[in-house]
C-alpha cells in the first residue's frame, strides 16, 4: 500500500466496487425494494376489504387521529434525527452522533409506546380485535407488521449505540458529554411516564413502565458489554445502512397514515 | 482485518475445512452450491417417485393403488417438491457455483448469508416433508387455494407444515437473491462490463430480482393464512367476510413470476451451452439479455391469466390476455437467437448439446400451448384439464429440467475435474426424451377430450384408458432415465476420467481456472477484454486476451467459516415447529408425550426465536473475519504485480 | 471519492464541511415534513369537495415520501443506481397495488357480520 492509499478514508475503500456503491448499502436498497412489495401486499389487503365493505365499520369511531397524528410527527422527527446521526457518523463526530442516535431510539420507542397504547385502547375500549371483523384482521396485521419493523429498527440502532460506548466503564467519564447523555436517556422516559400518570390517566401501568425502565437500563448496559468498544469509523457505513432501513419504515408510515387513517375522515 | 482473530468473542471460530464440521460451517460458494445440488437432486427423486405413484394410479381405469386422499396428498407434495425443492434449488446450485466464477469473484458478497440460504433450504425441505412422517401430508394442491386451506376444510396440521415450510424456503431464496444481486453488480472482475457478462449471469441477476419482488406477496399471503388458521382472523374465511379470491390473486402475484424463476435460469444455461457446441458466439447477445429482462418484468403483469375463469370482468380479462400474449414476443426473440446461434455453426452433438437442442424444441411446444390458453375463451375449455398438465410439464420438464440436466453435464467437469461418459449420457438423453414425450404428449389429447386434472380415477367408458396407459409407460421410462442420470453422476464423481481445465473448449471465464477451482477461485485477478474471454485467450487477437494481476504481498483474503448461519436456520426450524403444533395435543408431536396437554405457540416458537436472535447477534459480533492464502508461483504465471496506486487491496 | 490531488489539501476537511451543509438541508426538510403533516390533518376536516381533498392528500403524502427518500435517504447525493434499485421495487409494488384495487368491487350483500 502506498502512503496515499494508507491515509485514505477506509470508507472510501469500501466504495471500490464496480458501481461505487458499497456492498452493504446495495443489499439494503435491494431489500427495501423487496420490502415495498411486502407492504404493498399488506396495504392492498387492507384497502381491498375497505373497498368491498365500505360501510361495515366506521373507523373514525375507533381511531384517535390526535394520537396517530402525534405518532406520525414523532416518527418523522426520528427520521430527521437519524439523518443527523448518519451525517455525524460520516463526520466522525462521536459525541453528536451519540446524541442523535439516542434521540432516534427514544422517538422510535415513543412511537412504539403510542402503538401499544393504541392497540390496547382499540381492543379494550372499542372491541376491535384480530378476529372481531375483517377490518380488525387487516388493520392489526398491517400496522402490527409496521410496528415489528420499528421494533427491529430500535433494536438494531440500540446495538450500534452500545457499540459506540467505550469498552470499560471507567473510560466513560473521559468521553465528552457521555455521562450526561446516558443519564438524560435513563431518566427521560420515567419522567414522561410520571407526568402522563398525573396529567392524563391515573393508570399504574405508567408507573410500572417508569420503574421498569429505571431497572432495565442498567441491566442493558451490563449485558451489552461484549458490544462496547466495537464501533470505529468504518462502521459509519453500517449506521448508514441501518439508517436507510429506519427511513424506509418512516416512509411506510407516511403511506399508512394517509391511506389507512386520514382518508377515513373524508 | 488482516489475520484471523480466531478466538474472538466467547466461541472459537470453526477453522476445520473438511469433514462434517467443515461442511456445516462452510461459507465457500462452491461447497454451498454442491450442497444445494445434492439436496435438489434428492428431492427431484422424491418428487419423481410421487409422480410415478400418481401415474401408476392412473394407468388403468378405476384403479385402487392409492385412495383419493392419498392421491390428493401425492399431487400436492409432488408439485410443491418439484417447484420449491427440486428446480429452484438446482438453479440456485448453479447460481452459487457458477456465477461467482463467471464474474471472476473470489466469493459472493455476503458469504455467511449465502450459507444461511443453504440451511434454510434444507430446513424448509425437511419441514414440508415431515408431513409424510406424521401421515398428514397436505392435500390442498400446490397453490393451496382458500378456502380449502382454511381450518374448517383442512383441520389437520398438514397444511401448517406446508405453510411453514414454504415460509422458510422463502427466506432461503431471499437471502440468496440479495447476495447474487450485490455480487453481480459489484464484484465483477476489472473490465467485465455488464454487457460482457455471460448470459447465465445475466439471467441469475434477473431471476434474483424476480425472487426479491415475488416472494414478499406469498410471504404475506402465507402469514395471513396462518393467522386465519390459528388466530381467528378473516382474511380468507368466507363466514367472517373474507374473500378466498384474494388468496388466488396474492398467490399468483407470486406464482407467475415464480414460473419465470423456474425458466429463466434454464434459458441462461442454454445460452451458454449452444455457443460452445456450435463454436460460434451467441447470436444477438444484447437482444437475448434484453428479452430476458423484459420477460422478467412482464412476469409481474400477467398473474390473472391463471384466474380467467373466475370472472374478473371484461376489462381485466382482456388486459391480462393482451399482456400474456405480449410475453411470447421476447420469448420468441430468444428462440430465434438460439437458432441463429446454431445457424452455420460447427455443431458437436455432445450430451449437453443434445439436452440444449431438446430444450429448444420441447420448450417451444410448451410455449405454443401456452399461447393457446392465453386466450380466455380457449382457456375456459382447458382450465383444470390434463391439457394444462401437458402444457406446464412441457415447459417445466422439457424446459427447466432439460436445461438443468444440460447444465449438469456441461459443468460437471468444472465442478469435479472429471468427465461423465458421453455415450451413456446420450443414451440417457434419448431415454428421457422418448419417455417424456410418451408420458406427456397424450395428455394434450386427454385434456381436450375432457379429462380433468387432479382426478383420482376415471371410468373405463370415458375412453381415456389407452392414452393414460401409454402415458404411464412413458413416465416410467422418464423416471428411470432421470434416476440413471443421478447414478451416472455419482459414479462419475468417483470413477470419471480426468477432464482437464476446459474439456469443451468453452468460452466463458469459469473455464479459465482449474477444475475443480481452488478455494479462492482465481489465483490472480482476471482483467477482461472481451465477452467470450476464454475463447479469445485461445483463438483471439492479442489485444483481446485476458490480463492477470497477481495478489499483493498479503495474498488473497478469504472469509472465515461460521456456525451462526446454521444456528439461525435451526432456530427457524424450532419456531416453525412451534407454529405447526400450536394448540395440538402434545402426543401429536411424539407418541409418548401426554395427550391431555396442548402445545401453545410460545413453547417452541419463543425458544426458537431466542435461538434465532441470539445467533444473529453473535453473527454480527463475530464479523466476517478472514485469513490469507497465497497462490503458487505456477498459478501466477504471466500475472503482473498490482499497481501500488490502486491501493493493493487484498 | 476524495482524489489525491497535486494541490495541498486545505487545512479543514471539505468532507466535513459538506456534512455541515447537510445539517441545514435536513432541518428544512424536517420542518417541511411537519408542516405538510399539519396541513394534511387540517384539510380532512375542511368542508371542501371530497375529491379535491383526496387528491391533495395523495399529492402531499407523495411529496413527503419523496422528500424522505431524496434527502434523508441520501438518494440526492448517492449513485443513481440506488435510486434505480429502489424504484424497481416501488414501481412494481405500486402497479400491483393499483391493479389489485381495481379488480375488487363493493360487495352488494354487505358484510356477513
Ligand atoms: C418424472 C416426471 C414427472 C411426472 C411423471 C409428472 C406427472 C405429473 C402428473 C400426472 C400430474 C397431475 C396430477 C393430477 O393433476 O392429478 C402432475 C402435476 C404437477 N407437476 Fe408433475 N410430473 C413430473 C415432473 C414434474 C416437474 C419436474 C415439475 C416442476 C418443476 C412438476 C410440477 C408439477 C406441478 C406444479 C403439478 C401440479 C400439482 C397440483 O395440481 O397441485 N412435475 N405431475
Amino acid at each position: 500500500m502506498s502512503d496515499l492509499a494508507a491515509h485514505a478514508d477506509p470508507l472510501e475503500e469500501l466504495k471500490q466496487t464496480n458501481t461505487g456503491v458499497e456492498n452493504k448499502k446495495m443489499a439494503m436498497w435491494a431489500f427495501l425494494a423487496s420490502d415495498c412489495m411486502f407492504f404493498g401486499t399488506l396495504i392492498s389487503t387492507h384497502l381491498i376489504y375497505r373497498k368491498i365493505y365500505p360501510t361495515v365499520v366506521d373507523p373514525t369511531q375507533i381511531f384517535s387521529i390526535e394520537l396517530t397524528g402525534f405518532s406520525s410527527f414523532i416518527l418523522l422527527m426520528s427520521s430527521f434525527l437519524m439523518a443527523l446521526t448518519v451525517s455525524s457518523a460520516h463526520k466522525g463526530n462521536l459525541t453528536s452522533m451519540r446524541t442523535f442516535l439516542l434521540g432516534t431510539i427514544l422517538f422510535g420507542g415513543v412511537f412504539l409506546g403510542g402503538q401499544v397504547y393504541e392497540f390496547s385502547h382499540f381492543v379494550h375500549e372499542k372491541g376491535l380485535t384480530l378476529s372481531s371483523s375483517v377490518f380488525g384482521s387487516t388493520f392489526y396485521t398491517l400496522t402490527g407488521t409496521h410496528g415489528i419493523h420499528v421494533a427491529l429498527g430500535v433494536f438494531w440502532l440500540a446495538m450500534w449505540f452500545f457499540a459506540t460506548l467505550p469498552k470499560k466503564f471507567s473510560q466513560f467519564t473521559r468521553e465528552e458529554r457521555l455521562p450526561a447523555q446516558l443519564i438524560t436517556f435513563w431518566v427521560a422516559l420515567p419522567v414522561v411516564m410520571v407526568l402522563v400518570y398525573f396529567i392524563h390517566h391515573h393508570s399504574t401501568a405508567y408507573l410500572l413502565i417508569a420503574a421498569g425502565w429505571l431497572v432495565l437500563f442498567p441491566v442493558l448496559m451490563l449485558v451489552t458489554t461484549p458490544l462496547r468498544g466495537r464501533y470505529s469509523h468504518v462502521n459509519a457505513l453500517d449506521v448508514e445502512t441501518a439508517g436507510l432501513y429506519w427511513h424506509f419504515v418512516d416512509i411506510v408510515w407516511i403511506i399508512i397514515f394517509t391511506a389507512v387513517y386520514l382518508v377515513e375522515y373524508l | 482485518m488482516s489475520t484471523t482473530d480466531a478466538t474472538y468473542g466467547i466461541w472459537n471460530r470453526p477453522l476445520k475445512k473438511t469433514g462434517i464440521v467443515g461442511f456445516l460451517t462452510t461459507v465457500d460458494h462452491k461447497k454451498i452450491g454442491i450442497g444445494y445440488a445434492i439436496g435438489a437432486l434428492f428431492f427431484l427423486l422424491v418428487g419423481g417417485v410421487e409422480a410415478l405413484i400418481i401415474r401408476l394410479q392412473l394407468m388403468v381405469p378405476e384403479n385402487n393403488l392409492v385412495d383419493a386422499r392419498t392421491y390428493n396428498e401425492l399431487f400436492t407434495m409432488h408439485g410443491t417438491t418439484m417447484v420449491f425443492l427440486a428446480v429452484m434449488p438446482l438453479s440456485a446450485a448453479f447460481f452459487n457455483y457458477i456465477m461467482p466464477l463467471q464474474v471472476g469473484a473470489r466469493d459472493v458478497a455476503f458469504p455467511r448469508l449465502n450459507a444461511l440460504g443453504l440451511w434454510c433450504f434444507f430446513v424448509g425441505g425437511i419441514v414440508v416433508n415431515l408431513s409424510w412422517l406424521y401421515q398428514v401430508a397436505p392435500a390442498i394442491g400446490w397453490f393451496g387455494y382458500a378456502p380449502l386451506t382454511t381450518k374448517p376444510y383442512s383441520p389437520d396440521i398438514g397444511t401448517d407444515f406446508w405453510i411453514v415450510g414454504l415460509q422458510i424456503l422463502g427466506i432461503a431464496s431471499l437471502a440468496g437473491s440479495f447476495n447474487f444481486i450485490t455480487t453481480i453488480l459489484n464484484m465483477r472482475a476489472p473490465g467485465l462490463s455488464m454487457m460482457r457478462l455471460p448470459v447465465f449471469t445475466w439471467m441469475t441477476l434477473v431471476t434474483s430480482f424476480l425472487i426479491i419482488l415475488a416472494f414478499p406477496p406469498i410471504t404475506i399471503a402465507l402469514v395471513e393464512l396462518m393467522f386465519d388458521r390459528h388466530f381467528g382472523t378473516h382474511f380468507f374465511d368466507v363466514g367472517g367476510g373474507g374473500k378466498p379470491i384474494l388468496w388466488q390473486h396474492l398467490f399468483w402475484i407470486f406464482g407467475h413470476p415464480e414460473v419465470y424463476i423456474l425458466i429463466l435460469p434454464a434459458m441462461g444455461i442454454i445460452s451458454e451451452v449452444l455457443p460452445v457446441f456450435s463454436r460460434k458466439p451467441l447470436f444477438g447477445y444484447p437482444l437475448v439479455v434484453f428479452s430476458g429482462a423484459v420477460i422478467g418484468f412482464l412476469g409481474f403483469a400477467v398473474w390473472s391469466h391463471h384466474m380467467f375463469t373466475t370472472g374478473l370482468g371484461i376489462v381485466a380479462t382482456s388486459a391480462f390476455a393482451f399482456l400474456t400474449m405480449l410475453i411470447s414476443i421476447p420469448t420468441g426473440v430468444k428462440i430465434f437467437n438460439w437458432i441463429g446461434t446454431l445457424w452455420g455453426g460447427r455443431i458437436r452433438f455432445t450430451t449437453p448439446m443434445l439436452f440444449a437442442l431438446g430444450f429448444i424444441w420441447m420448450f417451444m411446444l410448451g410455449g405454443f400451448t401456452g399461447i393457446m390458453h392465453s386466450s380466455p375463451p380457449v382457456d375456459a375449455q382447458q382450465q383444470d384439464s390434463y391439457f394444462v398438465i401437458a402444457h406446464f410439464h412441457y415447459v417445466l420438464i422439457g424446459g427447466s429440467i432439460f436445461a438443468l440436466l444440460c447444465g449438469i453435464y456441461y459443468w460437471f467437469p468444472k465442478v469435479t475435474g472429471k468427465l461423465m461418459n458421453d455415450n451413456i449420457g446420450k443414451l440417457l438423453f434419448y431415454t428421457i426424451f422418448v419417455g417424456f414425450n410418451l408420458a406427456f404428449f397424450p395428455m394434450h389429447i386427454l385434456g381436450m377430450t375432457g379429462m380433468p386434472r387432479r382426478t383420482h380415477t376415471y371410468k373405463a367408458e370415458m375412453g381415456w384408458a389407452e392414452p393414460n396407459f401409454w402415458s404411464t409407460i412413458g413416465a416410467l421410462i422418464l423416471g428411470f432415465g432421470i434416476l440413471f442420470v443421478v447414478i451416472q453422476l455419482i459414479y462419475s464423481c468417483f470413477r470419471g476420467q480426468p477432464s482437464g481445465e476446459n474439456p469443451w473448449d468453452a468460452r466463458t471465464l469459469e473455464w479459465d481456472t482449474s477444475s475443480p477451482p481452488k478455494e479462492y477461485n482465481f489465483g490472480y485477478t482476471p482483467v477482461i477484454h472481451s465477452r467470450d474471454q476464454v475463447w479469445e485467450n485461445k483463438y483471439g487477437a492479442a489485444e483481446k486476451k485476458m490480463g492477470k494481476i497477481a495478489p499483493g504481498p498479503h495474498g488473497i483474503h478469504m472469509p472465515d467459516q461460521s456456525w451462526w448461519p446454521l444456528m439461525v436456520a435451526i432456530g427457524l426450524f424450532i419456531s416453525g415447529m412451534g407454529v405447526i403444533f400450536h394448540h395440538q395435543p402434545m402426543s401429536t408431536l411424539l407418541p409418548f408425550l401426554p395427550e391431555g396437554i396442548h402445545f401453545h405457540i410460545l413453547y417452541f416458537t419463543g425458544f426458537g426465536m431466542v435461538v434465532t436472535f441470539m445467533s444473529i447477534i453473535l453473527w454480527a459480533i463475530e464479523g466476517p473475519g478472514g485469513y490469507h492464502l497465497h497462490p503458487t508461483a505456477e498459478e501466477l504465471e504471466g500475472a503482473v504485480q498490482p499497481d501500488p496506486q490502486q491501493g493493493g487491496h487484498h | 471519492m476524495s482524489k489525491p490531488t497535486e494541490h495541498p489539501e486545505p487545512s479543514f476537511n471539505t468532507h466535513v464541511l459538506d456534512e455541515h451543509q447537510k445539517y441545514f438541508t435536513f432541518f428544512n426538510v424536517a420542518m417541511a415534513l411537519i408542516l405538510i403533516t399539519a396541513i394534511e390533518l387540517v384539510i380532512v376536516y375542511l368542508p371542501i369537495n371530497i375529491m379535491i381533498v383526496f387528491c391533495a392528500l395523495a399529492i402531499l403524502s407523495m411529496v413527503k415520501f419523496l422528500a424522505v427518500i431524496w434527502w434523508f435517504m441520501h438518494l440526492r447525493w448517492d449513485r443513481a443506481l440506488c435510486t434505480i434499485l429502489f424504484m424497481i421495487g416501488l414501481l412494481v409494488a405500486t402497479g400491483t397495488v393499483t391493479a389489485l384495487l381495481f379488480m375488487f368491487e363493493v360487495d352488494p350483500n354487505g358484510a356477513p357480520m
